[in-house]
């Protein structure tokens, strides 16, 4: 009755879950194309379904779920260490499920005298359940002893570890209770042996002491006699049934362990405990699966089969939509891609982690949700906008993701909702609205991070406002009106510097339209570092404005 | 000769033809390039964080240097921001102490072994004009190309050193042993505008149109660079905005390597003369007379 009402219970919560999870992928809205409804993107995803099936395609899609999935030959060529660790909890994991777990449903089918107390199956229970720990024990030391890889782990990626750990354990600790346990003993010998007569039953109690460590209380008489008749009784009523547990080499030993205070866990029927525990572990991993890592067992086959058709650019509009937003759950937060990152140099001095891919797509669900406050929009854009599309996370991504795909139309769409780089903003935000940003000193760059130019008056003072980098600037030579006002100049900058008017020259449309050509700073007679300047005044007013979030800001779009 | 191969970010997914006509040439001419997992050169980033900027070019110097190795780029950003990087780094070493204490998490240190240079000064400085003459079997005669030098490998010619900043020379050296013949164009030193195109498409297509309409007053048959950027805002960047475009009609662009290895008599393919983009092989060949 329990463990029907928690099973249930359980499905019902994964199964609504995973419902909830189909209904976000038809319904995120990432990049610039037209979003369509539900009702569209799900009809477009079926045709798109159907139209694969009956393709020439499947057996390609089929070859690349056995390559990719079942036996992960791209992570294998990338990384054998965790191709390693991805197996053994895979498979381990995937075994046990098949054979112990569904054993009504699977093993009871396939072979007729099944017994989970006999080997191989008692056996192979023992070492998958190892192997899965082994995998387990690998990740773990890769998440919290690598550098890069501690940095990015989070509780997400721990509960997982601790989950599957747990069951397996208790599984382990179960088969213990249940090798040393009396109870257990007796109500075999009533089932199978079909009788109570103490008498009777005790050469068989002699040999199950002995060979099978069930630990009676009081301890039996073992003589001898009593063991070669209990053999005999042995094979007659329990061998057909019921391995020794030798082969329960990882139970066995902790049964042995447990000896001592066995009368103690017999009298309190400690595996009937663990067997609770132990289903109520699965069933919250089972209720879990949607809402956690646990979902990419689903997820991440589904991206690498539509991958295989094709790169997501090449999908209709709609199910472009659909496959970028199914991306945000395929991902397991492996961080390989943030390893390969090549602006992680950038990351580590800015220190805002939405520069790495694994962390930025995190931020990305968050923000594709709509429930991200402007003021981690802000930060969540400048990880975007640092990105220079080098191309190695979705080269290396071990779920097949097109990370450039999603990144390139997060850029879109970040820049409609009022989020383009600062830079950008900067230029098409009215000079009076960036003024009050500009006037507030937020925390400056120490002296020894930047060429400390513009504080220096010896880098300016020797200007002699003669123009020539005004009349070499190309920006100056093509901007017009409305754009920029007619008067704009790096010279008129280097004046507002000698006359300490920082704010002023913050502001100036010269400072963010600037095109680091250098020309100014090449022709200037009096070897002004002007471009350097204008690059640094650039590098204070972007600490400025992160300082004063330009959110509240209305930004104005530049005409197309 | 051995190299450190520096693609930098936008080669990869937005110019893979600058990558295959880049290693087919110097390939040909036996420059052998050696490939390692570096970072960006930090050169889009310095417009945010000038220590961002360093650490991110200097860790790739001491990388290159643990390997006993100079840098080639054939992006003059690139170039030009570790150029940057190196200025700075030898001037001023409290920045360097605090950029090396970074990198010895990683067990890196800048020590100052560790050279760069841009593909074109290697063609021309190392492998020399008289060598590529020997490897020039088809000479694009009767091709008129106007060189655009691009910015960041130019100026400041303190910092990076390249070629005469008000006068260059060297890229037209180049093109000349080519077989075609380098025009003279009065717009040839400045900028393409591709550095404004997220903040001012307008601002940054008049600076193309002007460099497109100076090289065309000549009668240049075709632009050529030696930047990524430059390569992407002629090509890539004036495809993807058709409507925006007032440069329609103007003249197509050719990277270095892709010019080069034509008149080396070097497979179409294998320089990345792709028809699908504006940089159209047909509209080339059709030029060079083959």
């Amino acid at each position: 009755m329990l463990f029907n009402t928690t099973l249930y219970l359980s499905l019902l919560i994964c199964f609504a879950g995973l419902l909830w999870r189909l209904k976000q992928w038809f319904s995120i809205d990432i990049g610039p194309e037209a979003p369509g409804t539900v009702s569209q993107r799900s009809a477009a995803t079926i045709r798109g379904a159907a139209a694969a099936i009956f393709s020439r395609r499947l057996p390609v899609v089929l070859a690349v779920l056995l390559r990719d999935v079942l036996l992960q030959m791209d992570l294998f060529k990338k990384h054998r260490l965790r191709w390693l660790m991805h197996m053994l909890i895979f498979w381990g994991f995937g075994l046990l499920l098949a054979f112990h777990a569904l054993e009504g449903v699977v093993t009871q089918r396939l072979f007729y005298d099944y017994a989970s107390t006999l080997n191989p199956f008692f056996f192979l229970r023992n070492f998958f359940g190892v192997i899965v720990l082994a995998g387990i024990g690998i990740a773990l030391v890769r998440r919290l002893k690598i550098p890069a890889q501690k940095k990015i782990t989070g509780r997400n990626d721990l509960l997982p570890l601790l989950l599957l750990p747990l069951i397996i354990i208790s599984g382990f600790l179960l088969e213990a209770t249940q090798i040393v346990s009396e109870p257990i003993f007796d109500e075999m010998v009533e089932d199978y042996m079909g009788s109570d007569d103490s008498e009777e039953v005790a050469p068989l109690r002699a040999v199950w002491a002995q060979d099978y460590h069930v630990v009676f209380d009081p301890s039996p008489e073992v003589t001898p006699e009593l063991l070669e008749e209990g053999r005999v009784l042995n094979e007659e009523n329990c061998t057909a049934c019921h391995s020794r547990p030798t082969a329960a080499f990882a139970s066995l030993p902790l049964a042995i362990l447990a000896k001592p205070a066995a009368a103690e866990l017999n009298r309190i029927r400690a595996d009937e405990l663990l067997r609770h525990l132990h289903y109520l572990v699965c069933f919250v991993a089972l209720a879990l699966l949607p809402f956690t890592k646990f979902k990419h067992l689903l997820t991440t086959p589904l991206t690498l089969a539509l991958r295989s058709m094709g790169p997501a650019k090449a999908s209709q509009a709609l199910n472009l939509k659909t496959r970028r937003a199914l991306a945000l759950d395929s991902c397991t937060h492996c961080g390989a891609c943030s390893r390969v990152c090549s602006v992680a140099p950038s990351a580590q001095i800015i220190g805002n982690l939405d520069i790495l891919p694994s962390e930025k797509l995190i931020s990305l669900a968050q923000s594709a949700r709509k429930n991200m406050p402007a003021a981690r929009m802000e930060s969540f854009s400048e990880g975007c906008f640092i990105c220079t599309e080098c191309y190695r996370c979705t080269q290396v991504c071990p779920s097949g993701l097109d990370l450039q795909d999603l990144w390139q139309a997060t850029k879109v769409s970040l820049a409609d909702q009022g989020f383009p780089e600062l830079n950008t903003r900067a230029v098409r935000t009215p000079v009076e609205t960036l003024l009050p940003v500009m006037n507030t000193e937020s925390s400056p760059a120490a002296k020894e991070d930047t060429m400390d130019l513009c504080d220096d008056p010896s880098t300016f003072q020797n200007c002699v406002q003669c123009a020539i980098c005004t009349s070499v600037c190309p920006v100056v030579a093509s901007a017009t009106e409305p754009d920029y006002d007619p008067e704009i100049g790096p010279h008129l900058v280097t004046n507002l510097l000698r006359m300490q008017q920082m704010e002023l020259a913050l502001v100036s449309r010269m400072v963010w339209a600037c095109v680091t050509c250098y020309q100014c700073q090449e022709h200037c007679p009096q070897h002004i570092r002007v471009a350097d300047l204008l690059y640094e005044l650039r590098n204070r007013g972007w600490s400025r404005m992160k300082g004063t979030p330009l959110s509240s800001v209305n930004t104005e779009e530049v005409r197309p | 000769m051995k190299l450190l191969y520096f693609p930098g970010c936008k080669i990869p997914f937005h110019l893979p033809a600058y990558n295959r006509s880049t290693r087919s040439v110097l390939s040909a001419l036996e420059v052998e390039l050696v490939d390692m997992d570096l970072n960006c050169c930090g050169y889009p980033v310095r417009h945010q964080d000038f220590s961002a900027f360093l650490l991110s070019a200097t860790r790739n110097l001491a990388l290159a240097e643990a390997q006993g190795l100079d840098i080639l780029t054939p992006c003059k950003c690139c170039f030009g921001s570790f150029k940057h990087a190196l200025y700075w780094l030898r001037r001023k070493p409290a920045l360097r102490d605090r950029i090396n204490q970074r990198l010895a998490a990683e067990k890196l240190h800048w020590r100052d072994r560790s050279d760069v240079i841009h593909l074109l000064s290697l063609l021309y400085h190392k492998v020399g004009t008289r060598r590529l003459q020997d490897h020039v079997s088809t000479p694009l005669e009767h091709l008129k190309v106007a060189a655009h030098y691009g910015c960041h490998a130019l100026r400041p010619a303190e910092v990076t050193a390249f070629d005469n900043p008000t006068a260059p020379r060297l890229f037209e050296a180049l093109v000349a042993v080519t077989g075609a013949t380098p025009v003279f164009w009065s717009r040839r030193t400045e900028c393409c505008g591709n550095p404004l195109w997220n903040q001012n498409r307008n601002l940054a297509l008049a600076m193309m149109e002007k460099k497109l309409a100076s090289a065309q007053e000549v009668g240049a048959d075709m632009l050529c660079s030696a930047c990524t950027y430059c390569q992407l805002q002629f090509d890539e960047y004036r495809r993807l905005h058709p409507h925006a475009d007032p440069t329609k009609g103007r003249l197509q662009a050719i990277l270095f390597p892709q010019l080069l290895g034509m008149s080396m008599g070097l497979p179409s393919e294998n320089l990345g003369l792709d028809p699908l983009t504006v940089t159209d092989a047909s509209a080339f060949t059709v030029q060079v007379g083959r």
